[in-house]
C-alpha cells in the first residue's frame, strides 16, 4: 500500500458556546485506505465530519487534504463546502438527503456537476460543445448508477425508492463528484442484514475498482470490523484510540468507554 | 355509498354556509319603502346546494384514494400531444383576425401574464425562492421604458434588452440579502421589496412623476413604421405571443440544462447541494436575475400598451396573482402555467356579465381548483434523457 497522506487534521477542537464537542482531535489518512470512527453518540463524530466538509468551521487547528494525483497540499478549514467537495472530498448524510423530486438519474447528475463548465448563456444558446458536456453528464451518471445497480430505477423520483435505494443512490451521488475520499455517515443504519451485508459488497467493489479511501461513520460493529482496515474511537470529543480491527477489540479503553462487552 | 358520519359532517357544512350568507342572501333591503325582506327560501337553497356540493366533493375525494399511485402518475407525467400544441399554435395566429379588438386586448394581457408566470416560475417553481414582490421588477421594467424614452427619447426595442438589464441587476440586489432566507422570511423580504419600490415610485417625484405617472408612451413601432390605433393592438398581441414563444423556448431550455437542474435541486435541499459542489450564491442569485428578466420585459410590453403607467399598476396584489398563477398551474410546469395564466386573466374579464357576483365565482373556481388539483392544473413531467450518440467511443 502507497502511504501518501491525503487528509492531515492537526490539533482540532470545536466548541458550541461552552460545549467542547472536539478536542485537539490529530488524524491523519493515507490515501486509498478505509478507515472507521466509532464512538458512543455525542462523541463527535459527527461534528468532526462536518469540520471537514466545511459544514462548521472549526476553532481551533487545521485541516490539510493533499490531493493524490497532483500532490498539491492545501489547508482547507474555512472554505466553503461546495469547494471542498470540488478539491476531491465527497459525503453522504446519516439521514438521507437526496433531492426527493428529482429523478434518480438527476440526483446523479447534479454531483457530476461540479466538473462541468457551461452557465446560463451556454444553457440558452446550446452549443455543440454544452451538448457534449451535457451527453458526457449522463452517460458517466448511467455509468454509475450501474455500478450501485440503479440503472432500471433511474427514471424514477428519488422519494419512490425503498431506503437501502436511497443510501446506496446517496453513495452514487457522491461518487459522481470524482472523489479521492468518500465520508460515509452511518451507511449502515436502519438497514437489515440483508442489506448491510450489499452495502459491504458494494463499497468493497468501489474501493478496488475506484481506488479512492473510504471514512466511515457507523455503529454496526460486524460491519466496521469487517470493512475498515483502520479504527479511531472517540469519547467526548477525543480521540481515545486508534489501530487495526483486532488491536481496537482488544484495547481496555475502548471496552470500557463504547463496546462495553466482548465482540 | 356514504357514512353517517360523512353526511353529517356534509350537513354541519352547509349550517355553515347557511349562517356565512345569511346576511348576504336572506336580508334585502327594499329602498323605496325603507323596510327588510326576509328572503328565507334563499337560505334553504344554500342549505341544499352546499349540502350536495360537499357531498360531491367528498364522493370525488374517496374516489381519489382508491385510485392507484401509478394510475395518478401517468396522467400526471403524460406529455401533451403534437395536435393538441399545433392546433393551439394556429388558434393563437388567427386569434386577432377572428375576434374584435376588446378581445384582442384581453387575450394579449394575458399573454403577457403567461411570461410574467413563466419567469416567476424560474424563481419560485425550480429554485424553490417564494417571491411575494414580483410585481417590483414588472415595475423596474415599465418605468425604464417610460423614462428612457421621455428623456432620451430609447425606441422600444432598444428599451427591452436595457429593461431587461435593470431588471436582472434589481434581481441580483434583491437577492444578495436574503441569500439565508427561505419560507416565510423570504416571502416577507420579498413582499417589502415589493412594496419598497412601489413607495419609491410614488414619492421620488422629481424622477418619476409620483402618483399621476408617465403618460404618452410611445406604442411599438415596426422598422419606424407607425401603426394606426386599430393595427396597433394586433402588433402588440403579435410581439406579445412572440415573447410567450420565446420565452417557453428558453425557459424549456434552461429547466433542462446544469443551472436547471442545480436549481431544483437547491429547492430540495440546500445542504446536500452544497456538499454535491454546488455555489449556493450563485445558483441562487442566477435564479433572481434571470426571473426578473423576464417582467422587465413585460414591463416595457405593458408601458407600450397602455401608453400610461403609474404605481397603481405595481400593486402588491399584482405580485398575488403571478405567484397565484405559478401556484395553480402547478410549481415548475411549463404547460400548467400557461392554462393558469388564461384562466386567472380570462375568466374575471369574461365574468363581467355577473356584476357583483364576478369575485365571488372567480373566488370559488379557485378553490375548486385547489381542492381536486392540489399540486397544481398539470403536475411535472419527467425528462427521460436519452443521449443519441454513444460518448465512449
Amino acid at each position: 500500500m502507497s502511504h501518501n497522506k491525503i487528509l492531515e487534521i492537526q490539533n482540532l477542537s470545536m466548541e458550541f458556546g461552552g460545549l467542547q464537542a472536539l478536542d485537539s482531535i490529530n488524524i491523519t489518512f493515507y490515501e486509498k485506505e478505509v478507515v472507521a470512527i466509532i464512538g458512543p453518540n455525542g462523541a463527535g463524530k459527527t461534528t468532526l465530519f462536518n469540520c471537514i466538509t466545511g459544514v462548521y468551521v472549526p476553532t481551533r487547528g487545521n485541516i490539510f487534504i493533499q490531493n493524490p494525483y497532483t500532490q498539491m497540499k492545501e489547508k482547507i478549514n474555512g472554505l466553503k463546502p461546495n469547494i471542498i467537495t470540488r478539491k476531491g472530498m465527497a459525503r453522504t448524510f446519516q439521514n438521507i438527503r437526496l433531492f426527493k423530486n428529482m429523478t434518480v438519474l438527476e440526483n446523479v447528475m447534479i454531483g457530476r456537476h461540479c466538473h462541468a463548465k457551461a452557465g446560463i448563456i451556454s444553457a440558452m444558446v446550446r452549443s455543440k460543445k454544452t451538448r457534449d458536456e451535457e451527453a458526457r453528464i449522463i452517460h458517466d451518471s448511467r455509468e454509475l448508477l450501474k455500478k450501485v445497480n440503479l440503472v432500471d430505477e433511474q427514471y424514477e423520483y428519488a422519494k419512490n425508492l425503498s431506503y437501502g435505494y436511497q443510501k446506496r443512490l446517496e453513495i452514487a451521488r457522491a461518487l459522481a463528484t470524482k472523489p479521492f475520499l468518500l465520508l460515509l455517515d452511518e451507511p449502515a443504519a436502519g438497514m437489515n442484514s440483508k442489506e448491510t451485508a450489499e452495502l459491504m459488497d458494494l463499497l468493497k467493489e468501489i474501493k478496488k475498482d475506484l481506488h479512492i479511501a473510504l471514512l466511515l461513520i457507523d455503529h454496526d460493529m460486524h460491519f466496521i470490523m469487517n470493512l475498515s482496515e483502520k479504527i479511531f474511537v472517540m469519547d467526548y470529543g477525543k480521540k481515545i484510540a486508534e489501530g487495526t480491527p483486532e488491536e481496537i477489540q482488544k484495547n481496555p479503553l475502548v471496552i470500557k468507554a463504547y463496546l462495553g462487552e466482548n465482540i | 355509498m356514504f357514512s353517517f358520519k360523512e353526511i353529517k359532517k356534509s350537513f354541519l357544512i352547509s349550517l355553515w354556509f347557511m349562517f356565512l350568507t345569511f346576511p348576504l342572501m336572506v336580508i334585502k333591503i327594499n329602498p323605496e319603502t325603507h323596510s327588510i325582506l326576509w328572503e328565507w327560501k334563499n337560505m334553504l337553497w344554500v342549505g341544499i346546494g352546499t349540502f350536495c356540493i360537499s357531498l360531491l366533493v367528498r364522493f370525488y375525494q374517496a374516489r381519489n384514494k382508491k385510485k392507484s399511485l401509478s394510475k395518478k402518475l401517468f396522467f400526471a407525467d403524460r406529455k401533451i400531444p403534437t395536435s393538441v400544441i399545433v392546433a393551439f399554435l394556429f388558434f393563437s395566429i388567427i386569434f386577432p383576425f377572428l375576434f374584435s379588438n376588446y378581445h384582442v386586448n384581453i387575450m394579449t394581457t394575458a399573454l403577457m401574464y403567461i411570461v410574467l408566470g413563466l419567469g416567476l416560475n424560474i424563481i419560485v417553481g425550480l429554485a424553490g425562492l417564494l417571491n411575494l414582490g414580483y410585481a417590483a421588477f414588472y415595475a423596474i421594467g415599465a418605468y425604464s421604458y417610460a423614462l428612457l424614452n421621455y428623456h432620451f427619447g430609447i425606441g422600444f426595442w432598444l428599451a427591452i434588452p436595457i429593461a431587461a438589464l435593470l431588471s436582472a441587476l434589481a434581481g441580483i440586489l434583491l437577492g444578495f440579502p436574503v441569500l439565508r432566507l427561505r419560507g416565510d422570511y423570504l416571502a416577507i423580504v420579498t413582499l417589502c421589496f415589493g412594496t419598497i419600490i412601489r413607495l419609491i415610485l410614488e414619492n421620488w417625484d422629481e424622477l418619476t412623476f409620483g402618483p399621476s405617472g408617465i403618460s404618452q408612451i410611445p406604442r411599438p413601432t415596426f422598422f419606424g413604421i407607425e401603426f394606426s390605433p386599430h393595427n396597433v393592438t394586433t402588433y402588440i398581441y403579435f410581439i406579445a405571443l412572440g415573447f410567450v414563444f420565446f420565452t417557453i423556448f428558453m425557459v424549456n431550455r434552461l429547466k433542462h440544462s446544469k443551472i436547471g437542474r442545480e436549481w431544483q435541486a437547491l429547492r430540495e435541499d440546500e445542504i446536500a447541494c452544497e456538499a454535491m459542489g454546488v455555489d449556493k450564491t450563485k445558483t441562487k442569485l442566477s435564479a433572481f436575475a434571470l426571473g426578473a428578466t423576464w417582467a422587465g420585459m413585460m414591463g416595457v410590453l405593458f408601458a407600450a400598451k397602455t401608453t400610461f403607467i403609474n404605481p397603481a399598476s405595481f400593486t402588491f396584489i399584482e405580485s398575488v396573482i403571478m405567484l397565484s398563477i405559478v401556484v395553480l398551474g402547478g410549481m415548475g410546469s411549463i404547460s400548467g402555467i400557461i392554462i393558469a395564466a388564461l384562466i386567472l386573466i380570462l375568466l374575471p374579464e369574461y365574468l363581467r356579465e355577473l356584476g357583483n357576483y364576478r369575485m365571488i365565482v372567480f373566488g370559488l373556481s379557485m378553490v375548486v381548483i385547489i381542492i381536486f388539483k392540489p399540486h397544481g392544473l398539470i403536475g411535472n413531467v419527467k425528462k427521460n434523457y436519452k443521449t443519441d450518440y454513444d460518448v465512449s467511443q
